[in-house]
């Protein structure tokens, strides 16, 4: 019986443990962007705010912004959208319906590295030449895509096509049936779905990378900044990041839940 | 309230057990004393703190306050594996990952028996139950009522001196609940061990109990046979929630020896028996069965009252006609009749004379 | 279509579904063909030609540094794996535990370090391990050692802890879903039995609870096993893994088509680690049941 409480206390200590060490090293990050030092690391050198003044004045990070914001905010669209029609088409039985499925998922299993090399790789072929809105976009909606799929999905199998069945009884067509029933109710869903995607694509690194123009993303740019040189703003670059997808991403959560049941 | 069991040891007992979750009481004070070889119901309906009450004895919550004996023994504190008591779970519990064979012998492995006694004893339980050959067959693979045999033979097959019972029929249909009576009772009477089995089903704990405990709202009202509990309601509770009563207020008008009564409802005059002296004048509430209430006939006797009555319903039961019928002075009554042959056409507005004797009426304590 | 109109579901299922398909096997299964196909072809400092020549798998399967460099690869990613089970299992059976409210905070906290973007949590990992690192400055302190460690930083250890911090959730979560399935009655049932905390734990949770953990060793090591950005930030010359290899063949050299050949090899080794999990889980059921 002492034992049994022995072990208790031990996990809560563990499961204390392991949330610290979680949450350890971005306190660390932030407490590195205030300080003054030219070096990313210790000792304390004393508190200052100048690194967050460069950050937020650097043309090149305000830029980075506006590209993850506007490739983030399309890409989006455009998957919940796909993953929209797709949705609803696989309420119904159809041939082929699981290789589909398989197909669709493909991205989520298929390695970062690989899904970059085939873009850029086609790309190349087709002669496209990389930028935000053509090859970026592309990749953004590629890994976005499944995970719309997965999300909204639940949502949409979850609708009563008894509804359906009395609209069309009334007279309805299918598209005022979609406009007039089943849109109504999916909307919140579907907006918990754009949120969560614009968050996948603001996140969106490693194949971004491969079939990237001129524009930066912003996991692009702090990766270029810090693979050329550590400078000692990079914390506080990595802060704002923090604050930014931290934000984005909670909003997203808290849409997700509030519009349905968690999957 | 705990009737006299000094003839045989407690098999468990309960002394002024409570129990608090957070704001909500769910046993107030509650003590019972239930026999060696018993098979004791807890009865009353959701909420009224029986799978507590069982939960507590099988160790899987910790009284509040209060003392909790099992074989003459405190067990406070003492954890489930520790206990001489096993439980069937309402909704079975059964090891999804094991086989029925591992299932069953899940207690024996525990106790670290041989291999070769584990075999033995899970053959014998299996027979007791009348599964033979289902060992290697897995959990999805049964029907209901199968699962269930498992899920006794499983708690069965450890020789618990008392098994505990959480509404283990809830899930069954009629016809395969009616079986399981039938099991129950043979398992009882072959093993001789303790059963205290919780349910809400009132004809359920009548027909399978020796001995019934009515609960509510966390108190045990009423200890008893089914007999007594049937025949004896206590309170009003007990008398509504088992069977069908007319409950009648009324005064006492004389108050005779042996503690017979003359009560006046409604202008009619009633004679009972009470269990406790009681005043003229005092206000009393009386509990009839509806199936007590007869047609007057020459049978009737000293001690039979006469209501002239008029008829104001009547439902056909299949077995019985149920009247409701109103005597002139106001008193409003429900009588089964089942006796049809002597009745009479019994119709709406016709006249029609009631009898009540004075066994048949109970005075309620509360 | 003439005729009567069936009930169910509005639209035509071929054509709600053809766009997304459309797009698919537009961006995705038409670039995969291509790349299997350009993994053929031959690659110099002329450009890259179509052509149909083994000469690039020739090299990879011949030359012992690529397969060295993926064994150390496969090595990295599975003692990621295992560390990462280790060290969420607990924490999964903890949470799963606790009543709703409490639950429901605990997994709210244990998400939030996962909105972060990977890169810079990969980057945290340089304050931390570096010269003038957290660690090395906090034991300067304390007097342990005189000169800063150097070897926490670009190796393959740094690497390993990296990974494990950036995938944890993708175990955690698998294993906490599977734990709250556990009916608390059987549980109880095995202690009814005899069963001491331990042996319930054992007997009864850890067999209930594998296809979970399955399911997160198989995603961490999937992730693991591709991962670039940690092993390029945190690696060094020691720490490099195939991911870091494949890229070089793009970004800075001009070897697509050995790069291409490399890809495949990478996915092919995904494949079948999944084909071997699938064997035991049904994947379509742990991604969500659609099919």
């Amino acid at each position: 019986m002492t034992a049994d409480r022995w072990v208790v206390v031990a996990l809560r200590a563990y499961v204390a443990l392991f949330l610290v060490a979680l949450y350890a090293p971005l306190m660390v990050l932030v407490a590195l962007s205030f300080n003054d030092s030219r070096i990313i690391g210790f000792p304390w050198e004393g508190f200052t705010a100048r690194w967050y003044g460069l950050i937020l004045d650097s043309p090149a990070f305000a830029e980075a912004i506006v590209n993850s914001a506007l490739v983030g905010i399309v890409s989006a669209a455009i998957g919940t959208a796909l993953a929209t029609a797709l949705g609803l088409g696989f309420r119904h039985e159809f041939r082929l319906k699981k290789v589909l499925f398989y197909a669709i998922v493909t991205p989520i299993v298929l390695p970062g590295i690989a899904g970059g090399v085939l873009l850029l790789l086609f790309f190349s072929l087709m002669g496209v030449t990389p930028s935000l809105l053509t090859t970026v976009l592309v990749a953004h909606v590629n890994w976005l895509l499944p995970f719309a799929f997965l999300v909204l999905y639940p949502r949409l199998s979850r609708l009563d096509s008894a509804l359906e069945d009395a609209a069309r009884d009334l007279g309805a067509t299918d598209w005022q049936v979609f406009a007039r029933v089943i849109w109504p109710a999916i909307w919140p869903g579907a907006l918990a779905t754009f949120l969560f995607a614009l968050t996948l694509s603001f996140d969106e690194f490693i194949r971004t990378i491969f079939v990237l123009g001129g524009e930066r993303t912003i996991p692009v740019h702090f990766w270029v900044l810090v693979v050329e040189e550590l400078t000692p703003e990079l914390p506080a670059m990595a802060t704002a990041i923090v604050v930014i997808t931290v934000c984005l991403s909670a909003l997203a959560h808290a849409v997700l839940t509030r519009t349905g049941n968690r999957s | 309230m705990s009737e006299a069991t000094s003839a045989r040891r407690a098999a468990v007992e309960a002394r002024r057990v409570t129990k608090r979750f957070g704001e909500v009481l769910a046993l107030d004070d509650v003590s019972l004393e239930i026999g060696e070889g018993d098979f004791f119901a807890l009865l009353g309906p959701s909420g009224c703190g029986k799978t507590t009450l069982l939960r507590i004895m099988g160790g899987f919550e910790n009284p509040s306050s209060g003392e909790l004996m099992i074989g003459g023994r405190s067990v406070l504190g003492q954890p489930p594996y520790l206990r001489p008591t096993n439980m069937i779970f309402q909704h079975l519990a059964l090891f999804p990952h094991m086989s029925v064979f591992e299932n069953i012998a899940f207690g024996l492995k525990m106790r670290r028996e041989t291999p070769g006694r584990i075999r033995a004893k899970v053959e014998e339980v299996l027979a007791l139950v009348r599964l033979q050959g289902f060992e290697s067959r897995s959990i999805d693979q049964l029907s209901g009522g199968q699962k269930q045999r498992v899920a006794m033979a499983r708690a069965l097959v450890n020789g618990p001196s008392v098994l505990l019972l959480d509404e283990p029929l809830g899930a069954l249909d009629l016809q395969l609940r009616l079986q399981m009576h039938d099991e129950l009772r043979r398992l009882h009477r072959d093993l001789g061990s303790t059963f205290i089995f919780v349910t809400h089903d009132q004809a359920e704990a009548i027909t399978l109990a020796n001995r019934i405990a009515v609960m509510n709202a966390g108190r045990v009202l009423q200890v008893g046979t089914p007999e007594e509990i049937y025949n004896a309601p206590q309170t009003r509770f007990v008398a509504q929630f088992i069977g069908q009563s007319n409950l009648i207020e009324g005064r006492v008008v004389e108050a005779l020896p042996q503690r017979r009564l003359v009560v006046e409802c409604a202008g009619v005059r009633l004679r009972c028996r009470s269990s406790a002296d009681m005043k003229p004048g005092a206000p009393v509430t009386l509990s009839l069965r509806y199936e007590r209430v007869g047609l007057a006939n020459a049978r009737g006797g000293a001690d039979a009252v006469a209501i002239p009555s008029l008829i104001a319903e009547r439902t056909f039961l299949g077995s019985a006609v149920r009247i409701t019928a109103r005597s002139a002075s106001g008193l409003t009554l429900v009588a089964d009749i089942a006796d049809l042959e002597h009745a009479g056409p019994l119709s709406v507005g016709s006249p029609v004379e009631l009898q009540v004797s004075e066994r048949s009426i109970t005075v309620l304590q509360d | 279509m003439t005729g009567i109109r069936a009930g169910g579901p509005i639209g035509r299922p071929l054509l709600l579904a053809a766009p997304a398909s459309l797009w698919i096997a537009l961006f995705t299964l038409a670039p995969f063909v291509l790349l299997v196909a350009v993994s053929f072809w031959v690659s110099g400092y002329y450009g890259t030609r179509p052509d149909f020549s083994l000469s690039n798998y020739a090299r990879i399967f011949q030359n012992e540094l690529y397969g060295l460099q993926l064994l150390k690869t496969l090595r990295i990613a599975l003692v990621s794996t295992l560390l990462a089970l280790v060290l969420a299992y607990p924490v999964a059976w903890f949470i799963s535990r606790q009543a709703l409210r409490m639950k429901t905070l605990l997994i709210l906290v244990l998400f939030i370090p996962f909105w972060v973007n990977y890169v810079v949590r990969a980057f945290v990992w340089l304050p931390i391990l570096g010269r003038s690192g957290a660690i090395n400055s906090a034991l300067l302190r304390l007097g342990v050692i005189d000169t800063p460690v150097d070897g926490l930083l670009y190796s393959e250890g740094a690497v390993i802890v990296g990974l494990v911090y950036v995938y944890t959730l993708f175990m955690t979560l698998p294993i906490l879903l599977t734990l709250e399935r556990i009916d608390e009655n059987v549980l109880d049932a095995a202690r009814d039995l005899g069963a001491a905390p331990l042996q319930v734990f054992f007997r009864v949770v850890l067999p209930l609870s594998w296809p979970g953990a399955l399911a997160g060793c198989v995603m961490v090591f999937l992730l693991t096993l591709s991962a670039y950005v940690t092993p390029q930030l945190l690696g060094g010359p020691s720490g490099l893994m195939f991911g870091n290899l494949i890229a070089s063949q793009f970004l800075g050299g001009n070897n697509w088509a050995f790069g291409a050949a490399l890809s495949c090899v990478l996915v092919a080794v995904a494949l079948a680690v999944l084909a071997a999990a699938g064997r035991w889980i049904k994947l379509h059921r742990v991604l969500g049941g659609a099919a």
